[in-house]
């Protein structure tokens, strides 16, 4: 008999939970699943491994080819931002709000806090959330010069060299998309106050090399951006996809973070080094996108600083002072149930619990109707 | 329609219905309920659902608490602060009158002790409390009185003890003066509970709070963790601990720490006693809306 097929699909290695569950399953799965990892431009190639498989995991939008098959969705970060039913922009796309909510069986979740927060923008019922904590974040439990070596391969830098450097990672998010400006200010624009001389003569006094990685939704600027000095590295999807890395991966590797309202500085608490917030348009930001969570002080343990002089200033004072350690080990208890590297094998086994239908979609579903996401009682048969 | 209980209802149509709710949420309910895959929880959370037009909103941290448990979209929310929270910020000697009526007694020379138990604590838990504290001798060493809301049934045990630093209030007394218990808050000095909502209100006044649980798996399905973050003032376990709690506090000046003042934030938008206004001028705005 054929072992039951799970199809992880993956969208980039920017912080994939799917690339993760890959890689534990390369390394430490013995258990009786078949497991097949897809990239999301390679799906129509795929369409017959996908259509037999049992259980789908997503990072984003849900899909099923069968009725009978379950979709987990791992989903791309803790939010800060709007979402789903309590964001303007999404609350109009019913075709997407929709697929949302209905074609995810089970939610992987970080914490009660969490469920509660992605319930608020996707409502499920609390039996679709599975506790397990985020795959990806296992990576962060890696040994640091372990992580400096993967760095090493992507940068073309020796691992010695980068151990007698400071290295600080800046992962803004994206500013705008098709469907969306959440900012007047562009990505573009970040990257420049960041090349400015001021910051760029900082860098080299200081020894840093600044990793810089845009949000895969602009990954398009990226490409078109050159290497303005030698103190900064502007890291591409692609050289990830080539060398087959995820993000995080390597993040162990870094003593600071520079972000703004990107999702990675939820996860990077577990790391339990600062994190400074660069914030030029934090009032736009605010107006036209909104945030879930208030106040911001408490949900961003960090300087938040708007000029690169107050960068600067950010960056010394929180790796000689770290004053910000005691907000973001309260975040960290109320972001992260778990804190151990573990993620990976409890999502494993909730699969094969999934299989061995033990654990089972509730039979109520929320759906949409006349507007109104309502719960609606269906039978469902899987597999 | 103002409802400020689990379903609302429409006679007709063009009615506006606002939900006030009765506190800010910490266990979870609607379609976070635990079982809420029971046939008759989906009419209800429906219902709670359909039928509301707006929800008045303590703050951001209150929309996702309510909406993880009611979806309903952001336009829903009302951001107005609760109308029950205005009663905190009346003047103390408004509150002392009002327990005087309620009470019989007059505390005005003494700190008060609010002591609002849920129906979690047992009838005996609440008695062994009480007796702890007379024991102590709490009340008569920081000149104090223990105020007690109740469901009506303690009294008789206390009925023979002739303690004039005991009082009772109890939904009979309140309907009868026609007083909300909240009228009454602002002559307390120490607040001790077991119910989220009202500690959450609370906060509001800056004053201390002991919040009294057996443990924490009381908190069925809590909506956020880790509990000792998240539930106001002091948290102990046992009697013992409530009474050196409420000792410190009455004798000591109180500052309200980091959890305290974050939770504040977190829970309050409007740190005031304008909500009604607001409510209010939300109101005329549908209105004028309504009529353009």
């Amino acid at each position: 008999m054929s072992k039951p097929r799970v199809v992880l699909l993956i969208s980039n290695l920017a912080g994939s939970n799917t690339w993760a569950l890959y890689k534990y399953y390369l390394k430490h799965y013995s258990g009786d699943l078949e497991i097949l990892p897809v990239f999301e431009n390679e799906l129509q190639n795929n369409s017959e491994v996908v259509n037999e498989a049992k259980i789908i995991v997503t990072t984003f939008i849900p899909i099923k080819a069968r009725k009978d098959q379950v979709c987990i969705q791992t989903w791309h970060g803790f939010p800060i931002k709007s979402l789903g039913i309590l964001d303007d922009v999404d609350r109009n796309d019913v075709d997407y709000l929709t697929r949302m909510i209905e074609l995810s069986d089970f939610w992987l979740s970080y914490s009660a806090t969490y469920t509660t927060i992605i319930n608020a923008c996707f409502p499920h019922l609390v039996e679709n959330y599975l506790l397990t904590g985020m795959p990806r974040n296992d990576f962060l439990f890696t040994d640091k010069s372990f992580a400096v070596q993967k760095l090493s391969t992507l940068i073309g830098l020796s691992a010695e060299e980068l151990m007698f450097k400071r290295l600080i990672l800046y992962c803004p998010t994206y500013r705008s998309t098709l469907r969306r400006k959440d900012s007047q200010i562009s990505a573009n624009d970040l990257y420049e106050l960041i090349n400015s001389r001021i910051f760029l003569d900082y860098l080299e006094t200081s020894q840093t090399l600044l990793v810089v990685k845009l949000h895969p939704f602009e990954e398009h600027i990226a490409s078109n951006l050159e290497r303005s000095s030698k103190n900064i590295f502007l890291l591409r999807n692609s050289d990830l996809l080539l060398n087959k890395i995820d993000l995080y991966e390597f993040l162990p590797a870094f003593d600071l973070l520079v972000t703004d309202f990107s999702s990675i500085y939820f996860d990077w608490l577990l790391l339990n080094k600062p994190i400074v917030f660069f914030v030029p348009d934090l009032y736009s930001y605010s107006k036209l996108r909104d945030f879930l969570l208030s106040p911001l002080d408490f949900w961003m343990p960090g300087v938040k600083c708007k000029t690169v002089e107050e960068l600067i200033e950010a960056v010394e004072n929180s790796l000689r002072k770290d004053e910000f350690k005691k907000d973001r080990e309260r975040l960290k208890r109320v972001v992260h149930h778990y804190q151990d590297g573990l993620s990976c094998k409890r999502v494993f086994s909730a699969m094969e619990e999934i299989i061995n239908a033990n654990i089972r979609p509730p039979q109520i579903h929320i759906k949409y109707c006349e507007g109104l996401f309502l719960p609606t009682y269906s039978e469902r048969s899987l597999f | 329609m103002f409802y400020d209980a689990l379903e609302p209802r429409r006679s007709r149509r063009d009615q506006l219905v606002i939900q006030a709710w009765h506190g800010f949420p910490i266990e979870a309910s609607g379609v976070l309920r635990k079982g809420s895959t029971f046939k008759e929880n989906v009419s209800h959370v429906s219902n709670v659902i359909e039928n509301v037009d707006f929800i008045l909103s303590y703050s951001k941290m209150f929309n996702l608490l309510f909406n993880a448990c009611f979806p309903s979209n952001s336009s829903k929310y009302a951001l107005t602060g609760m109308p029950r929270n205005d009663f905190l910020f009346r003047p103390k000697e408004e509150a002392l009158t009002k327990f005087k009526k309620l009470t019989g007694f007059d505390f005005k020379d003494k700190k008060i002790i609010l002591f609002c138990p849920s129906k979690k604590i047992s009838k005996e838990s609440v008695l062994d409390i009480v007796e702890n504290i007379l024991k102590a001798k709490l009340l008569e060493r920081t000149n104090s009185a223990l105020l007690i809301k109740s469901d009506g049934i303690l009294e008789d045990l206390f009925s023979s003890n002739g303690d004039n630093r005991i009082s009772f209030l109890n939904e009979k007394i309140l309907r009868e003066n026609m007083t909300d218990v909240y009228e009454c808050l602002a002559a307390v000095d120490v607040l001790v509970t077991d119910q989220s909502s009202m500690a959450y209100d609370w906060l509001l006044t800056d004053k201390p709070i002991v919040y009294y649980i057996p443990s924490y798996e009381k908190i069925e399905n809590p909506l956020v963790e880790p509990l000792e973050d998240w539930l106001p003032g002091e948290i102990v376990f046992d009697v013992k601990g409530l009474i050196v709690n409420l000792e410190r506090f009455l004798m000591e000046s109180f500052i309200p720490d980091d959890k305290y003042i974050w939770l504040k934030g977190m829970v309050h938008h409007f740190q005031d006693g304008n909500s009604c206004e607001r409510v209010i001028e939300f109101l005329h705005q549908y209105y004028e809306k309504g009529s353009e």
